[in-house]
């Protein structure tokens, strides 16, 4: 039983005190008694002897073994004697029980009682050691009893006042201890009597540690109400975004995404992995260029950003998502990738729209004079030789007069398609404004392009029946061509040349028979003729 | 000697060990004395038999001759014969009730031994009685 392990422990302890002290004092008792009796028993023989010492003389003296046996018998009589002997000059007298050895014996001179210088004999008496020894035993046992029953009533009342001023104490402590719960208002009560002791310090300490738990529980627990709160709040914000966001490992494994990109996931029509490379690179068109723009934006710390299209198409529309990659590190410095996905598509594809609108002549469908610029500009800069053609319509006007702007439009879109099926791939056809055309085609030397302008010539000069009219229409047209690097190499300068040489030829080309196609002259030359 | 009678005299004076005058016994020695009176022996050293007489007149003589005996008074010697009487092993010296019975009795008997003042002896005593020793204060 737990209970009394203390007491038990405690009793255990007493007794074999007691049991230890009790042997060890009954045997030291033991042999002061025994010592203490074998002098008493000296003491009480030489007494005894004193007393009968006269008639002992007196049997001596006269040689009366009647008045010796008396003397014999007195002594034998004695509990501390185990034998006498009467040993004189007429007789010899010894009782039943005399040993011729024995170690403890007391002799005593008899002499004359009248002549106490005449001795007449010896008296032997010998001690009974059996006896002293029994009585010293006895005492010792009454003794060791006394102090058993000593020990006894000691331990018992130890045991007591242990149960009641300590055992009994604890445990009230204990249980009301085990009851409790840190961080609640509730303190131990000090035991009856034990205002002032060392248990009611005990729980005074107690209840000191009580209390600092108490606040120290209830500061964390506004701590984790606190942290709870923001908790959610960011939950709301990650889980309620609509963009997607992932956390993952720098090699791709996911770690944590939000509803978003399982939606994503849905439309897109990928199944739910944990690893979609670096990056999510699977996911992606072209993944290296993913890779490289991340890494060069990490190599300068930077927060990558990039658009990038899905390879999946959505009813073949492409996918743009922004790449937002920033990477964590962790304070145990573990790395982490957070990536941000933004779809783009709809930005994209307006900007799209508008960068056809501003590139695309409505009517026409073919570039206009803007992308044409822009296309010049990119030549320019790559240094790549091209040569430009500007070309003009004649008689245009009299069909838009005649027949209306809608005629007029059906001639534009004739002569746009006539362009754009010669021109070679690598080449630009363009509306350059009202009848005007450009021509913009890298690597054709003039000799090449007469070649064509002739094909166009042709084309363009055939009657030309109006859709909406029913009647024919016939336009020629007048081109100056400039090459690139060989007759400028700055843009406005090369378009002016071109503009020069067709309107040197407009004239002629206006004639039946006569050349459509001017090449610009020097402008050394030009500027010349001019002066 | 010359104060004969008075108590204070009486220690002073001596006693004489008287024995018949036919006894062989010239001396005793006080021990053999203490032996006869005491009832150790019944003899005299030449093996005669002995017969001790006490006397009870005149006052003083019988106490003066027991302290100069064995130095005990007679309360005492009392005492040890009653102890010794008891066992039936000795006997007390017979009594006389005079110096002159005592000494009619000696001179009658050849076996007797006994005490008187030596001042108390006529020479008509001396004649009958022998002195073998002289006991003194």
């Amino acid at each position: 039983m737990n209970k009394s392990g203390l007491l038990l422990r405690l009793a255990i302890s007493i007794s074999f005190a007691a049991v230890f002290v009790g042997f060890i004092s009954s045997q030291v008792f033991f042999k002061l008694a025994y010592q203490k009796n074998l002098d008493e028993t000296q003491a009480s023989i030489e007494q005894l002897y004193e007393v009968v010492s006269p008639t002992a003389n007196i049997a001596a003296y006269l040689g009366d073994q009647e008045l010796a046996k008396e003397v014999i018998n007195g002594l034998d009589n004695h509990q501390a004697i185990l034998a006498a002997a009467f040993i004189s000059e007429q007789f010899s007298i010894r009782s039943d029980t005399y040993q011729s050895t024995q170690n403890k014996q007391t002799e005593f001179v008899v002499s004359s009682p009248f002549m106490p210088s005449e001795q007449l004999g010896t008296v032997i008496v010998q001690h009974n050691l059996a006896y002293i020894e029994k009585d010293s035993q006895i005492a010792a046992r009454f003794l060791s009893n006394s102090l058993l029953v000593q020990a006894f009533v000691v331990t018992a009342i130890a045991i007591f006042i242990a149960f009641y001023f300590i055992t009994k104490p604890i445990l009230i402590i204990a249980k009301s201890l085990h009851s409790l719960n840190p961080g609640t208002a509730r303190r131990l009560k000090k035991p009856t009597f034990h205002d002032k002791s060392e248990l009611g310090n005990l729980v005074e300490d107690i209840n000191l540690l009580l209390d600092k738990a108490e606040d120290q529980i209830s500061q964390e627990r506004l701590l984790r109400s606190e942290i709870e709160v923001l908790e959610k709040r960011f939950r709301l914000l990650f889980e309620n975004s609509v963009a997607p966001i992932i956390l993952m490992e720098p090699r791709g494994n996911i770690l944590l995404t939000n509803d978003a990109f399982k939606t994503l996931l849905e439309r897109i029509e990928q199944p739910i992995k944990k690893n979609y490379g670096a990056i999510l690179s699977e996911l992606f068109e072209t993944p290296e260029l993913l890779t490289r723009s991340v890494n060069s934006a990490f190599l300068n710390d930077e927060i990558a950003i990039g658009e990038h299209r899905l390879k999946f198409k959505e009813e073949n529309k492409t996918i743009w998502l922004q790449v937002v990659v920033s990477s964590i590190v962790t304070d145990d410095l573990k790395s982490y990738y957070q990536i941000t996905l933004n779809d783009v598509s709809k930005k994209r594809d307006e900007l799209d729209k508008l960068s056809r609108r501003a590139d695309y002549d409505a009517l026409t469908n073919m570039t206009n004079r803007h992308a044409a610029e822009k296309q010049i500009d990119q030549l320019v800069k790559s240094k790549s030789p091209f040569i430009f053609v500007l070309m003009d319509l004649n008689g245009f006007k009299q069909v838009n007069d005649i027949y209306g702007h809608d005629a007029g439009d059906e001639v534009l879109i004739f002569v746009a398609n006539q362009l754009k099926q010669l021109t070679p791939k690598n080449g630009l056809a363009c509306r350059w404004g009202g009848d005007e055309f450009v021509l913009i085609l890298p690597g054709v030397d003039h000799h090449q392009f007469e070649t064509l302008a002739e094909q166009i010539t042709t084309r363009i000069v055939k009657p030309y029946t109006l859709v909406s009219r029913q009647a024919n229409v016939q336009v020629s047209l007048c081109m100056g061509a400039a090459l690139y690097p060989y007759d400028s190499n700055h843009k406005s300068e090369l378009i002016h040349l071109a503009d020069k040489a067709m309107y040197a030829i407009k004239p002629e080309s206006k004639t039946p028979g006569g050349r459509s196609l001017a090449f610009a002259a020097p402008i050394d030359s030009l500027e010349r003729k001019y002066e | 000697m010359l104060f004969s009678g008075a108590a204070l005299a009486e220690k002073t004076k001596s006693i004489s060990v008287i024995v018949h005058a036919d006894n062989t016994t010239d001396t005793l020695t006080k021990k053999q004395l203490i032996d006869l009176y005491m009832g150790r022996y019944v003899a005299f050293p030449d093996n005669q038999s002995a017969q001790p007489v006490d006397t009870l007149t005149p006052e003083g003589l019988k106490s003066q001759f027991y302290k100069r005996l064995v130095n005990m008074p007679l309360s005492r010697v009392n005492a040890y014969w009653s102890r010794v009487k008891f066992t039936g092993r000795a006997t007390p010296p017979s009594t006389q009730d005079s110096e002159q019975v005592l000494l009619n009795f000696i001179a009658n008997n050849p076996n007797a031994i006994g005490y008187v003042f030596s001042d108390s002896l006529s020479l008509k005593d001396k004649q009958d009685v022998k002195v073998i020793m002289e006991l003194y204060e």
